[in-house]
């Protein structure tokens, strides 16, 4: 069974898509919202402050350091849920989390502006100019190099525009594209989703300590790259080379400091 | 009691049959390996093997076209596909040719056995313990 991840533009009916999808294909349905409950509870987080990391457009009030940790956590219980087949996820980053993984199947879907703004404002209770506003503005969220719903240039499997086809001719479209076999599970492909679980969860966990701190796997090895004005203590970097290895699946952990001063000294902690 | 399972491994890196035919080394199975495909081509045309695992970039002859060769001629068979410049793209293609599995190497021992036994339970055949 593979993993359905759909992007949706608001006012789309991507919510209603997707579980039409989820009940065509039997598949577990996870939406956004029950991710961040979990992840509130399971980080300690107040479930508004994940919450607010995919407000669009950000909130001036709310720091870059905190929005990258609460998405992280975000990340880490999204794919902890992605990790059994058999899933449709609608919800925020959906395409992004699954880049690579060749059994998930990214499917966005769109419709005219109009449209989506008429079954915006439906939904949220809204007139039609305020509504269209709302569609706009998340709309140019969406292209901003720091949303989370950009995702460069990795197209999607499927594009739907559910204006045209409707609600169920779009989840039909998707059921059997899921069905295919080259979106079938393997070996290399459940690998390549357990690192990237493990990756988001080890970053979650560090970004609590230092909002500097990047991740990257290799086998069980954890490298993380510190990108830093002053040298950091080592007592600091101790501390997030513990944390690391408080995760039972990591065996090993590599500190990599860049110290961005002087033309770039880099030093390398191990 | 299971039958042998007869198994092709091909792969242009000698190395890698060795180790394959060792760790695959059991009364279960009875293992042929080439390293030129075009000579495991060959012998597909002459045996019907139950499982190939066979490497995709080998230079003239990829992997995808001897999965194809193998399942035109033995369809029941199991083609366990092992590359190291594995892509999504590649993966998805050998998947929708047919292929059984598709594994990225460097790949620890147990992960291509527990392939091969899985590939084994599918056919109706039981592996045995080790001899």
């Amino acid at each position: 069974m593979s993993i359905v991840a759909i992007d949706s533009d608001l006012g789309s009916r991507g919510a209603e898509v997707a579980q039409q999808a989820a009940g065509g294909l039997d598949y577990r349905l996870v939406r956004g919202a029950e991710i961040f409950t979990e992840a509130a509870r399971r980080y300690k987080l107040p479930e508004e402050q994940i919450r607010r990391a995919f407000a669009s457009p950000p909130l001036l009030d709310f720091s870059r350091s905190k929005r990258a940790h609460a998405r992280a956590c975000y990340g880490a219980v999204l794919l902890e849920n992605l990790l059994e087949d058999g899933v449709v996820y609608h919800g925020f980053d959906a395409h992004r989390w699954v880049v690579g993984v060749s059994h998930a199947v990214r499917v966005r879907i769109t419709a005219e502006l109009e449209l989506r703004a008429a079954s915006h404002g439906e939904a949220a209770g809204l007139r039609l100019p305020a509504a269209l506003k709302a569609v706009k503005a998340s709309d140019a969220y969406r292209q901003n190099d720091d949303s989370p719903f950009n995702t460069g240039t990795a197209e999607p499997d499927l594009t739907l525009d559910s204006g045209d086809l409707g609600v169920s001719d779009a989840a039909a479209r998707i059921v059997a594209l899921a069905r295919k076999r080259c979106f079938a599970p393997m070996s290399y492909s459940q690998k390549q989703m357990r690192k990237i679980e493990l990756e988001s969860r080890v970053q979650a966990e560090l970004l609590a300590i230092d909002p500097q701190a990047r991740v990257a796997l290799k086998g069980m090895t954890a490298t993380v790259k510190l990108i830093v004005e002053r040298q950091p203590s080592e007592v600091h970097v101790k501390r997030l080379r513990r944390r690391a290895l408080a995760i039972d699946e990591v065996e090993e952990v590599e500190v990599q400091v860049v110290v961005d001063k002087l033309g770039g000294f880099i030093g390398t902690n191990r | 009691m299971s039958r042998v399972l007869e198994v092709a491994v091909i792969d242009d890196e000698p190395i890698v049959g060795k180790r394959l035919q060792s760790l695959l080394g059991r009364a279960a199975y009875k293992i042929e390996t080439f390293t030129d495909p075009r000579a495991a081509i060959a012998r597909i045309d002459e045996k019907d093997f139950d499982i190939v695992i066979s490497d995709i970039v080998m230079g003239e002859v990829d992997g995808i076209r001897v999965l194809e060769h193998v399942l035109s001629r033995t369809p029941r068979a199991k083609v366990i596909m092992i590359t190291g410049y594995a892509m999504m793209s590649m993966a998805r293609r050998a998947m929708d040719r047919g292929a059984f599995d598709f594994i990225a190497k460097p790949f620890k021992p147990d992960e291509l056995r527990q392939v091969v036994e899985r590939a084994a339970a599918e056919l109706g055949e039981a592996v045995d313990g080790e001899t």
